[in-house]
């Protein structure tokens, strides 16, 4: 047994929470770049809001919510001091979000025979009583460990805070198989479908016949499947790149238009994140650098909430970033560099049905019928808005003058 | 207590006495320009909106910004925006969009323009009690924006909005108190906002609500 993985369950959210006035009640969120959602509070997750969700969808989900602007600086301040207790031992570790991360102990066991249970329980306490110093009571970590990675989060998600859950090979076969599903990073549409299927843990889903994993969900599902099983043959890597993937677009001729620098970008960048994808990981942060014909180039950094892996994800945020900085002259080069990747976060089914579901086309359905009606009746009166573009930060909103 | 709709406040909600806007009956909103009546209207409109509703809104003014309205998180695709091209089919256009009993919300955006003449204002005035009624038997909000009468308009009987007032099961006045700065950036502004007249609570209240800009609209409690 050689993973040792720590956990804070709602870093960001407890961060934030200590530079907001006195607590309402009430339950709050994070907004970021793109007036995304990047943290919620414990009670707004009851309402079925999670990381990446468009603030707008949020405040549907959810009347009394709060929403705050993210201090990205100093959350990844508190990170790095988070990463840095981890690494006190010397020993590898890899982030897993924000506020998690493993740690290798393997290169203890080879020293020792393997690491007990005892010395572990030891290192745990060590690195508790350091993060709660160093970070705040507040920020007190749940700990796991076992032989793999994907059982040692398991096993720090079951622990309480302050407290470690050590699951041996022998343990991981009745440990594992009551485990919600939702621990897995699979998409939600892969969730939903299960959950339609009425599997809802580990050990349903292990049993499923691997043909049909590989035949509906590829290489993912199958590999989400071994995990299930007890079977996580990853090492602990640094997530930061040590040869980070460099992504050259070349605009010819050179253009001023958003549109289609993002689209070219995501011609080439699309199989990179398919790939990625394969594997459950995506796209932490990445490095952009545009090249103007004249005039010195621009940098920016792009961070994303969770790891992404996700094309129209990637094409929002790198339209939003390229949407914000002023063009002096057209663009001729793009230059993407994928800095740190890491594993897809294991998405929960929401609770609540999704905007574009059939009950909001009934009630678009409705609203053009109520316009006909007047429309008849009173001529060219009534109008129904249209959003173009939606993901795009200049959208354009217009009115549809009935009849058209 | 009827069934409202959330202003998207807590604080307001919680002093209104029916937790919001009340579905079925006729509200006041009042307050001079830049007081957030019109900013308050649409997020009523967003939240009659969710989760599957259908709203309106009837734009005398002809001011609706559709990018505003998408910013106050309403869905564009589910709000009627109605423009009468005369006044005085005002009044009817409202009646039928209400009658039609699948609209959860209309906001009428203003009652000067719906009573610019004495023909108009009787003509609304007329038609405010088959109003109520059709709303209430709809289950539809009305809201209405109107400017505020100085006092010296009721001494002289020159208030325009004096039978509204009675109809209105809730009238709500703002009073913008002061802009909010953050980094020395306009982020917003501070809204005092008083429950004058509610049929499910004595008394006038008043609370204070922020309203900021940029992207989302957000509402915040005062602290």
């Amino acid at each position: 047994m050689g993973i040792l993985h720590c956990s804070t369950p709602d870093f960001l959210a407890t961060l934030a929470q200590r530079n907001l006035p006195a607590p309402s009640g009430r339950p709050f969120a994070l907004v970021g770049e793109g007036e995304l959602i990047w943290a919620v509070s414990p009670l707004a997750q009851i309402y079925g809001i999670v990381p990446d969700m468009p603030a707008r969808q949020a405040q549907a989900r959810c009347r009394d919510l709060l929403i705050y602007p993210l201090d990205l600086a100093e959350s990844e301040a508190q990170q790095q001091a988070f990463l840095a207790e981890l690494g006190r031992w010397e020993l590898p570790i890899e982030p897993c979000g924000w506020g998690a991360g493993w740690i290798d102990l393997h290169s203890l066991s080879t020293q020792r025979d393997g690491v007990r249970s005892e010395e572990v329980q030891k290192l745990a306490a060590d690195l508790g009583g350091r993060m709660r110093t160093r970070l705040g009571a507040d920020l007190t970590p749940r700990l796991g460990w076992d032989s793999s990675k994907f059982v040692s989060r398991v096993a720090a998600h079951a622990a309480h805070t302050g407290a470690m859950r050590l699951v041996g090979k022998a343990e991981e076969s009745y440990f594992l198989p009551p485990q919600p599903i939702a621990l897995l990073p699979l998409p939600e549409s892969a969730l939903q479908q299960l959950a339609w299927l009425g599997i809802g843990t580990l050990g349903q889903y292990a049993a499923l016949p691997a043909a049909g994993v590989w035949q509906r969900w590829g290489k993912a599902g199958r590999m989400a499947q071994d995990w299930a099983r007890g079977k996580d043959n990853r090492p602990v890597v640094s997530s930061l790149l040590a040869a980070p993937e460099k992504i050259v677009v070349e605009l010819d001729p050179p253009t001023e238009r958003v549109g289609r620098v993002v689209a070219d970008a995501m011609q080439v960048l699309s199989p990179v994140l398919a790939r990625l994808a394969q594997d459950l990981r995506g796209v932490r942060c990445m490095d952009m650098r545009c090249g103007f014909i004249t005039g010195p180039d621009y940098t920016q950094k792009i961070t994303f909430v969770e790891a992404a892996s996700d094309a129209a994800r990637v094409q929002a945020a790198l339209a939003q970033q390229l949407g914000k900085i002023i063009w002096h002259d057209e663009m001729e080069r793009l230059e993407l560099q994928i800095v740190e990747t890491g594993e897809l976060s294991a998405r929960q089914l929401t609770l609540f049905a999704p905007d574009h579901g059939s009950e909001m086309q009934l009630a678009t359905e409705v609203a053009a019928e109520v316009a006909e009606e007047l429309s008849v009746r009173y001529g060219h009166v009534v109008a129904l808005g249209q959003v173009i573009e939606p993901l795009h930060p200049a959208h354009d909103c217009i009115w549809k003058w009935q009849p058209l | 207590m009827p069934p409202a709709i959330s202003t998207g406040f807590l604080q307001l909600d919680r002093i209104t006495g029916c937790a919001g806007v009340p579905q079925g009956g006729l509200t006041l909103l009042s307050g001079p320009s830049t007081s957030g009546k019109s900013t308050l209207a649409f997020k009523l409109l967003a939240h009659a909106q969710h989760p599957r509703g259908a709203a309106a809104l009837l734009d005398l003014r002809h001011t609706a910004d559709p990018d505003y309205l998408y910013r106050c998180g309403i869905d564009l695709e589910r709000l009627l925006v109605v423009r009468p091209r005369r006044a005085d089919e005002s009044a009817a256009l409202l009646l039928d969009v209400i009658q039609s009993q699948r609209i959860r919300c209309v906001v009428v955006n203003g009652l000067l323009e719906l009573t610019a003449e004495r023909r108009l204002e009787r003509l609304f005035h007329s038609a405010l009690p088959t109003l109520r009624q059709v709303a209430r038997k709809a289950g539809c909000a009305v809201v209405i924006l109107a400017e505020p009468t100085l006092r010296w308009h009721r001494w002289l009987n020159l208030d325009n909005a004096a039978i509204e007032r009675q109809h209105a099961a809730l009238h709500i006045d703002l009073q913008r108190e002061d802009w909010l700065y953050r980094n020395q950036e306009l982020v917003g502004y501070q809204a005092r906002a008083q429950v004058v007249k509610s049929l499910w609570r004595r008394g006038s209240q008043t609370t204070t609500i922020a309203i900021e800009f940029n992207g989302v609209v957000r509402a915040r409690d005062s602290w």
